[in-house]
């Protein structure tokens, strides 16, 4: 061993202790096993196993910055899946919302991809909405519902097939032994077309659904009012007022007074009046509830007037369905991503702090 | 192939990067040991930090990434990691542990001379900050250039040598003042 006769050999000796030779043959030892665990090569040599077991490693690793930036994500998508699992769902809200709701643009936009399907799969699928409880009572326990149903659609068809379609419309009018109460075409620079239709309320829905195939469905909505009570009220009117008018008939057959048989004319007369505007009621609200009010617009537009199964349809769907994931991708990388950047930061922190404290040791 | 090409490469070349531990292993030990003891001034605690490096090491040896540094840098991180953990649990304060060997015995005056010498040093490295004595056993137990020293305390290059030779130039004032 040569003599260190600089300063920097003399440091480097100071700052070299030797391993005890019987370390170092341990560490030979078991770095030719393989390094196996610490825990493993103390069972082997009969001793207790370290007490940083599985359970201390874990709370360890749970401090750790990764750790606790791991333990922090994995907690803010748990919340984030919670909230998606329990928020109603946009989709059927806006389904809600639209029925009824006319033909307006937003109304359009917002219904026709859910109406897409076309020909009677879109038919079966959109029921009546139920019926609101009139102004006035429900009749409840009354077996045989009067209902008064309407229904909007909205077609849309290139203009050159604009009175094709208006001709199958009235076609699956009488088919389905409606008719057409108005109509109103109109071609040229901005084709239009409106038509009210009358449409037994029993053939309603295959109407629907037949009237849905002949045109690219912007817009659909049914409704329904449950006019029983009103209806009762008006026949039990008019059977009051029958046997009000029988009654004043068999007075005026045993008078014998003028002036009494002129008032039962009066009377009678004034009877008649009621009678008349009851039936009318009567005749109105079977007219309304024995036919469905269909009003049909037909708009310009490029839909396929052969109904489901076009491509442009197929690929109207696949792009809903595309930005249905989209969103949905959106609203979770709206929150995942100041998750993570905070977790990033988080982890950062951690990791900066944790080497300070350790190197605090040293200062 | 490079001795980190060889820790990086995944499995199935698992027994590849165990075999190239091994050599890291080899070659490293006794510097490790070196460091850990010059830190901790506690051979007995030493060698368990020592064995609890090597042993983290290996289990980490697949996310060493080559691209951040040496192998030597990687490991002399871990081992100061727990040797600082170490250090922290026990509060040890300790007087240096190296002991010179005198294998070879030189002359009467030698002798002498080098214990005067030996002693000024010692005494030099005594009155370093722990900061201090972590650099210069980085460099001088653990024989890792400046660039390994910066990786190892998150540091660029520049500060680690400016900080190492303030050091140096502290201890070599301190031993010529002490001649």
């Amino acid at each position: 061993m040569s003599t260190p006769d600089t300063f920097t050999e003399l440091l480097r000796e100071e700052l070299t202790p030797a391993p005890d030779p019987d370390f170092a043959a341990e560490m030979d030892d078991w770095a030719a096993a393989g390094f196996p665990h610490r825990d493993d090569r103390d069972r082997e040599a009969g001793r207790r196993p370290s007490t940083a077991g599985w359970l201390d490693r874990a709370t360890r690793a749970l401090r750790s910055p990764f750790g606790t930036a791991a333990t922090g994500t994995a907690v803010a998508v748990a919340i984030v899946a919670l909230l998606i699992a329990v928020s109603p769902d946009q989709a059927t809200q806006d389904q809600g919302s639209s029925a009824g709701g006319g033909g307006g643009g937003g109304g359009v936009a917002e219904s026709a991809p859910q109406l897409r399907g076309g020909g009677s799969d879109a038919g079966d699928s959109v029921t009546a909405s139920p019926a609101p409880a009139p102004a006035g009572g429900i009749a409840p326990g009354q077996r045989d519902r009067k209902i008064e149903r309407a229904a909007q659609l909205t077609l849309g068809a290139p203009a050159d097939e604009f009175q094709s379609v208006a001709d199958r419309i009235v076609q699956t009018t009488d088919r389905h032994n409606g008719f057409v109460l108005r109509s109103q075409l109109s071609t040229g620079d901005s084709p239009s077309g409106d038509f009210q239709l009358r449409i037994p309320a029993g053939e309603l829905q295959a109407a629907l659904r037949d009237l849905s195939a002949l045109a690219d469905v912007r817009a659909r909505s049914d409704s329904g009012q449950d006019v029983t009570r009103e209806y009762l009220s008006v026949t039990d009117s008019l059977q009051a007022a029958r046997a009000e008018r029988r009654a004043l008939l068999r007075r005026l057959a045993t008078a014998v007074d003028d002036g009494r048989m002129q008032r039962l004319r009066d009377r009678l007369d004034a009877n008649a009046r009621e009678l008349n505007g009851l039936r009318a009621q009567v005749r109105d609200l079977r007219e309304r509830t024995n036919y469905a009010s269909v009003s049909v617009s037909l708009v310009e537009g490029n839909g396929d007037s052969g109904g489901a199964g076009g491509t442009s349809k197929a690929l109207d769907d696949s792009l809903g369905l595309l930005l249905g994931s989209f969103n949905w991708l959106l609203r979770a990388l709206g929150v995942l991503i100041p998750v993570g950047v905070v977790g990033g930061a988080a982890w950062a922190a951690a990791r900066t702090i944790r080497r300070r404290r350790r190197e605090a040791v040293l200062f | 192939m490079s001795e980190a090409a060889l820790l990086s490469e995944p499995a199935p070349s698992a027994a590849v990067s165990a075999e190239a531990f091994e050599d890291l292993y080899r070659r490293a030990f006794p510097r490790v040991y070196a460091y850990v003891a010059t830190l901790l001034r506690d051979r007995s605690a030493a060698e368990e930090v020592t064995a609890q490096a090597f042993e983290r090491a290996y289990r980490k040896r697949r996310t060493f990434k080559p691209g951040r540094g040496s192998p030597e840098a990687w490991l002399f991180g871990i081992a100061r990691n727990a040797a600082l953990d170490e250090l922290r649990r026990s509060k040890r304060r300790a007087a240096l542990e190296a002991e010179p060997e005198d294998a070879a015995a030189p002359a009467a005056d030698d002798q002498a001379e080098q214990a005067v010498r030996r002693q000024t040093v010692r005494s030099a490295l005594m009155a370093l900050e722990p900061h201090e004595r972590d650099l210069v056993a980085l460099k001088f137990s653990g024989g890792l250039s400046n660039a390994e020293i910066a990786r190892v305390i998150d540091a660029s290059e520049s500060n680690a040598g400016t900080r190492l030779h303030r050091v140096i130039e502290k201890l070599r004032k301190a031993c010529d003042v002490d001649a």
